[in-house]
């Protein structure tokens, strides 16, 4: 019996012993199932990754290699590249649009001369939108358009207008072959240094006296063609020659053009010289021709004119100082026709010449002085000649903001008598919108 | 018979001397916007380039008036390098009265340095007004004063330089590649030499120097400028020299081209010293090579440094600031 006891009691702890055995191994094959399914899990997981990551290195070789056998971009890395459109599907937007540059240029004046209703007011002179960009990589397009306020009569009733003008519109086809350049459309006239310049270029409040009598008041600015040659020289100096053939009929604006009797096309040359004088001076020498056709009993008539100019900067302080002098001469000889049709032939001149001193980083101070005669019978039947001198001071209290006040004393000879004005100028110019292309102003 | 045969001799041997300066004098003909990028050429060409500035060392890049020499200059070159971006406002308008399609921006002979450059103060969109000063469009255009960004800009010249003679391209690879090592073994030095100065702060006139101040660890207190191009007033003045007294901060940095009078005057009202640095090669006496400037900058700022902690012994006064 006791047999039988024990051996129960061993059976039933072998039993006990068994199940318990059972149950751990169940545990264990559970625990390694787990783990094995989690490691299946994670190398699931990292096949994917891998997956995604030779994916991802294939399209970086492939964006790699494109790049490579793209052309070099010339231009710079930025930080950032923001392109406007590039998602709206608006094509190229406003990005291949000219460059825009406003100016605005207001005068004011305070006269002794009370009759001229030009005078004792502020007028806005001028504003003028410029636009330029590449027509193709040897040709740009410019065009410049003037607004500006204008008294009709100044003798008579105060009547302002505001004109509308299309001051420059042209073709700058700046690379031919054998250094030549062709300008074609409507351009101010290569006739000596100040023609060249827009009334918010001018150096002093006021275009020269003798510019506006032979040229016009705002100058000349015609339509035609011209063309540029850099002419080639043993000693490798700036020789420029400009031919132009322009329209003649240019109205009373261009007193040389002489209206009704002037025949198409008229021709204007220009022969430009420059030279380095030292490190930071040069000098540049101009002679200028133009010849008009007349038609009927008027003989033609031509204009001849000389330009010196003298630009010196301190070799230390370039931005601090610097000295301007320049002169022009104008001498005309042609017919016109008088209050009765009569015709007078005669020969008139004219000149102007200034001086102006940069004496600090912004303020300019000057002084010109003014003669001339009149070609043009309209202008003439006021006054024979005119001189005139005019101290000047100019501040840029921005590069794209200038003030400028001037003294003028004017000296009229009419009919032999003579007749003075005295008055103080303002000036007020400013810009915005896109760099202008420089030059800017004369020397700024 | 002999006579005349040995005339002929003499004419062909004439003949071929006075072609011989001729063959050797075959070179790269650059025409560079500034005098730094002309010594970097130089640097890079060696006896095979013929360089010329059109800029003069004390200028300022802004405002160079576009002389009509500068044009025949340009006629002659087979190279042009300039500074890109926006910092040369002068060249568009000069590239086209040369009348060369090749020197035009995107011609062959076009060579912008500003390639590859990392630019500091790139403005954000809403930065882009004339209400923020002059600013420049693209980000700062002084990268040349990193001495390390001349050796991407001496490997770009190298590029342009073989595509003119490209039998002499392993020449200019290799200079470019001497310039590098000099050009990082200056850094390195310098760099240890300014340690004393490293995160000194000062006051800078115009933002001609944040890429020097980054490479060797100047910080900005303030700049004279109210903002970039825009003189400053009186009362501007004395507001930096309030914020210079109160942070002990001494140095003020000037350009060649910056106002020197109110550059010194503001140094003065702070106790402090206003010196003038190089931002070009040849805008001061001695500084003729792209190593030398910053050499001598270095220099320049360690003894303003010195000086000014000599004076600070005293308390800062108006005599011994002069």
């Amino acid at each position: 019996m006791r047999r039988a006891v024990f051996l129960a009691t061993v059976l039933t702890v072998f039993c006990l012993a068994q199940t318990t055995r059972a149950q751990t191994e169940q545990d264990s094959v559970d625990a390694l199932r787990e783990a094995v399914e989690r490691l299946t899990r994670q190398v699931q997981a990292m096949k994917t990754a891998r997956e995604t990551d030779r994916r991802r290195i294939r399209d970086l070789e492939e964006s790699i290699e494109q790049l490579a056998a793209a052309p070099v971009p010339s231009a710079p890395v930025q930080e950032q590249t923001v392109v406007e459109g590039r998602d709206a599907g608006t094509g190229q937007g406003n990005l291949l649009n000219p460059q825009i540059t406003a100016f605005v240029d207001v005068g004011g004046s305070l006269s002794t001369d009370g009759d001229n209703k030009a005078h004792n007011r502020f007028t806005l002179r001028e504003a003028e939108l410029d636009l330029r960009a590449a027509v193709s990589p040897h040709a740009d397009g410019v065009l410049v358009i003037a607004m500006g306020e204008e008294i009709e009569d100044p003798f008579g009733d105060v009547d302002i207008d505001f004109t509308f003008e299309i001051e420059e519109g042209y073709l700058d086809v700046h690379t031919l072959p054998w250094d030549l350049g062709l300008k074609a459309g409507k351009f101010r006239a290569s006739f000596g240094r100040n023609n060249l310049l827009h009334t918010h270029d001018l150096p002093q409040v006021t275009r020269p006296l003798a510019v506006q009598a032979f040229l016009g008041p705002e100058g000349l600015t015609t339509v035609g063609a011209s063309l540029d040659w850099l002419v080639p020289n043993p000693w490798d100096r700036y020789v420029e020659l400009a031919a132009q053939v322009v329209n003649a009929d240019g109205g009373s604006e261009s007193p040389i053009l002489i209206g009704p009797g002037a025949k198409n096309p008229a021709v204007l040359s220009h022969l430009k010289l420059f030279q380095d004088v030292g490190d930071t001076g040069s000098v540049e020498l101009g002679t200028s021709f133009l010849y008009t056709r007349a038609s009927g009993d008027l003989d033609d008539s031509y204009v001849l004119g000389a330009d010196a100019t003298y630009m010196w900067r301190d070799p230390l302080k370039p931005d601090f100082r610097s000295l301007v002098l320049q002169g022009e001469f104008f001498w005309s000889n042609g017919d016109s026709l008088d209050e009765v049709g009569g015709i007078i032939h005669d020969d008139n001149w004219g000149v102007y010449a200034f001086g102006q001193y940069q004496f600090s980083q912004n303020w300019y101070a000057g002084i010109r002085y003014d003669y001339t005669e009149f070609p043009n019978l309209e202008l003439r039947r006021r006054t024979d000649s005119d001189w005139a001198i005019s101290p000047y001071v100019t501040w840029y209290a921005y590069e794209a903001l200038r003030l400028r006040l001037e003294y003028q004393h004017l000296e009229r000879d009419v009919l032999g008598q003579d007749d003075s004005e005295d008055a103080i100028l303002l000036g007020l110019t400013f810009y915005f919108g896109a760099h202008p292309p420089h030059p800017y102003w004369v020397n700024r | 018979m002999n006579e005349r045969s040995l005339g002929r001799e003499m004419l062909a041997i004439a003949s071929f001397a006075a072609l011989m300066p001729c063959l050797a004098l075959a070179e790269v003909r650059v025409v560079a916007t500034n005098p730094t990028l002309a010594d970097l050429t130089r640097q890079v060409g060696g006896e095979r380039v013929r360089v010329e500035s059109l800029m003069r060392g004390p200028e300022n890049p802004h405002n160079v008036i576009p002389k009509p020499s500068f044009a025949m200059k340009l006629r002659n070159a087979d190279l042009f390098v300039h500074v890109g971006l926006d910092a040369e406002p002068w060249v568009p308008n000069l590239l086209r009265s040369a009348r060369r399609e090749r020197l035009l921006a995107g011609g062959d002979g076009n060579v912008d340095a500003s390639k590859g450059i990392k630019l500091l103060e790139v403005p954000s969109h809403g930065e882009l007004t004339r209400a923020m000063g002059d600013i420049h469009v693209y980000g700062n255009t002084h990268y040349l004063l990193d001495p390390l960004n001349g050796i991407g800009v001496g490997h770009t010249i190298a590029e342009a330089l073989s595509s003119v003679e490209p039998e002499h391209a392993s020449l200019f690879v290799e200079r470019a590649r001497d310039l590098e090592q000099a050009l990082r073994a200056l850094t390195e030095k310098l760099v240890e030499r300014m340690k004393p100065l490293a995160g000194t702060r000062v006051v800078i006139y115009h933002r001609t120097w944040p890429y020097f101040m980054t490479r060797f660890a100047l910080e900005k207190l303030a700049e004279v400028e109210p903002k970039p191009g825009i003189a400053p007033g009186p009362r501007h003045i004395a507001r930096i020299a309030e914020e210079m007294e109160q942070s002990g901060v001494g140095l003020v940095i000037l350009a060649t081209f910056s106002n020197q009078k109110t550059g010194r005057r503001l140094a003065e009202l702070a106790g402090g010293r206003a010196v003038v640095l190089a931002q070009e090669v040849n805008a001061l006496p001695g500084v003729e090579t792209y190593q030398a400037l910053f050499e001598h900058n270095v220099e320049a700022l360690l003894a303003a440094q010195r000086e000014l902690s000599g004076s600070s012994m005293n308390p800062p006064s108006r005599e011994t600031t002069r």
